[in-house]
């Protein structure tokens, strides 16, 4: 062994050296080391004198009756837990179990009271669904009331439009109740002359085309004349009277459509 | 006392009187290494009332669990891992409730007007060695006490504190430097 290359490993050996606890072999080694190193050989002196030191102390010895006493003393510490049924080993073991169990039960006592139940999950949860139902009702609602609205807007239009119609039919219809009985009365006259005058009914076709050539200049016909002369009763000219110019056109455009 | 090892060839047999509800057999172990395991306990902690009670509770704990000893190890160093186990625990608890620096209570010895070999007396030996034993950790200082003053192979120390060999002996190695290092501040040689 080189001392140079192991010298940490000849200071472990010093103090056993000291103490004379090596073996024959390690001894010569140890003693090879220090003459060859004055570092070494230094650090030796120091640890020889530690030891020294040490062996010189001496510890006060107890008392000799004291090695008599232990004993009872001993046997009476055991017999005062055992009747006491205390130990303190089983105070720690009892500890261990307590305060993990202790621990485990305030958590959950926290978590339950902190957190809501499963219960309350499962209403919160129905009550979030209903909602999400409820607003997707009311959204299906809304869809189907804007639906309803579209088609109550539609209905109303049709009906409105209806309305409308009707109230255009009916202006038609009492605008061709007013024409017909016009053209009735008109054509009992005619009748009536036809018969004073022997007129053919070919004539009398042929009447009823000029005189509807003639009405193609509406305005400057003497159809709507509601004076006396116009040979209309009473209450046709009173209705004739109640057409605005708007209603009098239709009605004169209806009668040049019509096939009277 | 001290150093001396116990004769350990009748130890399984106060053991089984033991085990067979024999209390002869437990008292015959407390005779036996009582004085052993108290030295052990005393160097580590240093206070006789403190070793006075670890010593008895080493021996109440052997007492509730000699029965399940399974003889795995030799008792003689199941009672002295006991000891040094309960030794350290004790140090360090007694270190964390006693925060107070051991230099702040050493009285400087240079403040004595006697010559070194006279100021140093038994008593200001004995306890600037235990000043300097208790800056050692805990481990250093059950090392210290079981090799130098039980003469314990390397080893067995290190059965006993469950450590490897190799580092025992730099346990060893490094107690008495500074055990050496602490005094040589304090007294000359």
């Amino acid at each position: 062994m080189n001392s140079k290359l192991n010298i940490e490993e000849i200071q472990l050996l010093i103090p056993d050296y000291i103490s004379g606890e090596l073996s024959d072999s390690e001894r010569s080694l140890v003693e090879s080391a220090l003459s060859e190193s004055a570092e070494l050989n230094e650090f030796y002196i120091e640890m020889k004198e530690t030891l020294n030191f040490v062996s010189s102390v001496k510890f006060t010895e107890p008392a000799p009756q004291y090695w008599n006493t232990l004993l009872p003393r001993i046997h009476e510490k055991i017999e005062n837990r055992q009747s006491k049924g205390f130990s303190w080993d089983n105070v720690t073991a009892l500890w261990k179990v307590l305060v993990p169990v202790a621990a485990v039960i305030l958590i959950a006592l926290v978590y339950f009271l902190v957190k809501p139940s499963a219960t309350q999950l499962t209403e919160e949860k129905k009550i979030e669904k209903i909602t999400n139902d409820t607003s997707g009702d009311n959204n299906n609602v809304k869809e189907d009331k804007q639906e309803e609205n579209q088609e109550d807007r539609k209905d109303e239009k049709s009906i409105v439009n209806e309305q409308k119609k009707e109230s255009v039919n009916d202006a038609a219809e009492n605008r061709s109740y007013i024409i017909k009985k016009y053209w009735v009365r008109y054509y009992d006259e005619i009748v009536k002359d036809e018969t004073a005058n022997n007129v053919t009914d070919r004539s009398y076709e042929n009447m009823k085309i000029e005189q509807i050539v003639l009405d193609d200049d509406i305005e400057g016909t003497s159809i709507f004349v509601t004076d006396e002369n116009s040979g209309l009763d009473d209450e046709t000219i009173n209705e004739l009277k109640k057409l605005d110019d708007n209603e009098r056109s239709l009605l004169l455009e209806e009668l040049v459509n019509s096939n009277l | 006392m001290t150093g001396n090892i116990a004769n350990k060839n009748n130890d399984p047999e106060l053991i089984q009187r033991f085990k067979n509800g024999d209390v002869t057999g437990f008292n015959e172990i407390v005779r036996k290494y009582q004085q052993q395991v108290y030295w052990v306990i005393r160097k580590i902690v240093q206070d006789h009332d403190e070793a006075d009670d670890i010593t008895q509770e080493v021996f109440i704990k052997v007492h509730s669990a000699l029965k399940d000893f399974r003889e795995e190890s030799n008792l003689f160093t199941w009672l002295y891992r006991i000891a040094t186990n309960y030794s350290i625990n004790h140090l360090r608890k007694a270190r964390v409730r006693n925060t107070v620096s051991v230099e702040l209570v050493v009285e400087p010895i240079e403040s004595k007007d006697k010559g070194a070999d006279e100021a140093i007396d038994d008593e200001s030996r004995r306890r600037y060695l235990e000043e300097a034993i208790e800056t050692l950790p805990a481990q250093q200082r059950a090392v210290f006490n079981m090799r130098y003053y039980d003469r314990l192979p390397y080893d067995e120390i290190a059965e006993i504190l469950g450590r490897s060999t190799g580092g025992i002996k730099a346990n060893y190695f490094h107690a008495v430097k500074k055990i050496g290092e602490y005094v040589k501040g304090k007294i000359e040689y």
